[in-house]
């Protein structure tokens, strides 16, 4: 085994990687241009999903910690973006940092409530947390609209030139490129290091000096963050926000998404997402069908690469080699 | 005063049904070490099919329920043979999410073949109350609770007594041991999956008879006995039966006595400040903290 530098990247091909990654940017920033309406609305969609899973992927994929609550944070952003611009009418740009920030907070608390367990206890208390707030925004009626949700929320205009959905679109991509820089050195550096160091053995951890719970709420202020700066998006873009955000399957779809992309990789919740957004509408054609077939599709990545599909090139490579020297798989076929 | 006695015995009754449709997700949890996400659709499962049975095919209340908990026995053993079995050791967040697969495609499914609308299954007990000593119950709502302390004590002597419920604990507690002695842990899995699914099943078919059955009624049964076992203390038999009464008690004051409207929200939020302060709820094995 040769041991492998982690951090090491030649720097010819580091510049590489980095004029590529910018190419792309500039690729996917005029792509409205020439899209239809309707793949741009898909992909916009997939944009904040990808935004949402990043954000869970913190304390689901780093940390480890089944969260159940992700859409709690996220319909926070929606509901705060929602209720300043409409109520108080401030312009997009105090939304959205407002809502980045008020999440952010709430964040910190829930976090603070639900870290104090582990496991299925942390599970159900970010379940019933999601569940505390959809029933207060059905109740809060002043304030969040009760059931019937607040409606026409309004769209930015950047710089008075562009539309408000291709300036949503602008903000879109930069968070999701921002959210991935942010992953990219939060993985590398002290803190990254420190989550995964949690997640294999919370009590080695410990026992090397790590502040656990301090990192651990570091992992899902970070989430709260940019779940809220999510629901801010979404809440300007689709015009509406209504209970049924915080609602469990929103937050499932979530960790759906982190799951099958695969967790506490960079790439995981980016094919996550797009896959969570994409197979339910090209699932159209099956009508009817399509959710159960979801469930499905579900069953079938989840069951056989349960590292999710960023995993594939691997499983496939050994495949490859076990199929040279004919060694049988184990657990394939038979059963 | 009156009043107080009428809302505690409602809340008993509905506590009693409570824990009866929490305790295969806690039995499951507590075995299987699976946070069974599909629980609430095997639980309309039941009661679909009670409907069904008694309305379109005619057959009797009771036999219905017993061919429905069997209907739905036989698909929990299906979830569990074909993708539960493949992931067993796998993290608590795998598990979960395969079991929120076969939700969806239980829960669309049902919709799809049965519609959206709201049925009732016909309860064969007098509309009529009783009265009891001033205390007014109805005897549909007498019999499920009824019913529920029943099942509850039989599975927790069945687990405790019996051969096969000897085998299941020991297969969990130690799977290599209990192959070594003959024990087909394998179908041992299965069963017990089987079996969990058949209690919610039950308390599916029990409830039917009380509010009404649609497809989108195991969302809401699987938020309440999420509740139930979570303030009981998850995996423990005991806690699923005070969690129940607990919850069943404390709705049916919060009803009485603050506003319907928040009477869901005090559940969620007991959750949250009884796990502060007993992080393995009332009767959990103390886990680990961090």
């Amino acid at each position: 085994m040769k041991p492998r530098a982690m951090n090491y990247v030649k720097p010819t091909r580091r510049r590489t990687g980095t004029i590529l990654s910018l190419a792309a940017l500039g690729l996917a920033a005029l792509a409205p241009n020439v899209l239809d309406s309707y793949t741009r609305h898909v992909l916009m969609l997939a944009m904040i999903n990808i935004i949402l899973g990043l954000g869970l992927n913190f304390t689901l994929g780093y940390v480890g910690q089944p969260n159940f609550g992700q859409a709690a944070l996220f319909g926070f952003g929606a509901y705060t973006s929602a209720i300043l611009a409409m109520k108080m009418h401030v312009s997009f740009l105090v939304s959205i940092v407002a809502a980045g920030l008020v999440t952010l907070m709430a964040g910190y608390v829930l976090g603070y409530i639900s870290l104090q367990l582990r496991g299925a206890y942390f599970c159900m208390v970010t379940i019933a947390l999601g569940q505390a707030l959809l029933l207060m925004a059905s109740n809060l009626l002043r304030l969040t609209g009760g059931p019937m949700g607040l409606a026409g929320i309004p769209g930015p205009k950047l710089a008075g030139l562009l539309s408000s959905t291709y300036s949503l679109w602008l903000v879109a991509l930069g968070l999701l490129a921002l959210m991935l820089l942010v992953t990219r050195l939060l993985e590398r550096s002290v803190m990254g290091r420190a989550w995964v160091a949690i997640r294999e053995s919370e009590t080695l951890a410990r026992s090397t000096g790590v502040d656990t719970f301090h990192y651990a709420l570091l992992a899902y202020v970070a989430g709260a963050l940019f779940a809220g700066l999510g629901g801010s998006l979404y809440a300007h873009y689709v015009g509406f926000v209504d209970p049924s955000i915080f609602a469990f399957s929103w937050s499932s779809m979530s960790v759906v998404a982190v799951v099958i992309g695969g967790r506490g990789t960079i790439w995981g919740p980016v094919i996550g997402g797009l896959l969570v957004t994409l197979l339910p509408e090209y699932l159209r054609v099956a009508a009817l069908w399509r959710l159960p077939m979801f469930g499905l599709v579900l069953i079938l990545i989840i069951t056989f690469m349960p590292d999710g599909l960023v995993a594939l090139p691997r499983l496939l490579a050994q495949v490859r080699s076990r199929g040279k020297t004919g060694v049988a798989l184990p657990g394939g076929g038979g059963d | 005063m009156g009043q107080l006695a009428q809302q505690l015995l409602n809340g008993v009754v509905m506590g009693g049904i409570y824990a009866l449709s929490a305790l295969g997700l806690t039995m499951v949890y507590g075995m299987m070490n699976i946070v069974n996400v599909a629980h609430g659709e095997l639980y309309m499962l039941g009661a679909l099919f009670t409907y069904y049975l008694t309305s379109t095919l005619g057959l009797p209340y009771l036999p219905s329920v017993l061919a429905a908990l069997v209907l739905v026995a036989l698909i929990g053993g299906a979830m569990e043979r074909s993708s539960l079995r493949r992931i067993r050791g796998q993290t608590m967040v795998v598990t979960t999410l395969v079991t929120l697969g076969w939700s969806l495609i239980l829960q669309n499914v049902s919709l799809i073949l049965t519609g959206g609308i709201p049925r009732y299954i016909t309860s064969p007990f007098p509309e009529t109350s009783l009265v009891l000593g001033g205390l007014q119950i109805a005897p549909s709502r007498l019999f499920a609770a009824l019913a529920a302390g029943a099942v509850i004590v039989l599975t927790h002597l069945f687990l405790q007594k019996t051969v096969l419920g000897n085998a299941m604990r020991a297969s969990f507690q130690d799977k290599d041991a209990a192959s070594l002695v003959g024990i087909n842990v394998g179908l041992i899995y299965m069963l017990t999956f089987a079996l969990g699914a058949a209690l919610a099943a039950l308390s599916g078919g029990l409830l039917g008879t009380i509010s009404y059955v649609d497809p989108s009624m195991g969302a809401k049964g699987l938020m309440k006995s999420f509740v139930v076992v979570t303030i009981g203390g998850m995996g423990s038999f005991i806690g699923a039966i005070f969690g129940g009464l607990i919850l069943g008690i404390v709705e049916a004051l919060a009803a009485a006595y603050i506003s319907s409207a928040y009477k869901d929200f005090i559940g969620f939020i007991m959750v949250v400040v009884i796990l502060l302060f007993l992080p393995s709820g009332l009767f959990g094995k103390r886990e680990r903290y961090a």
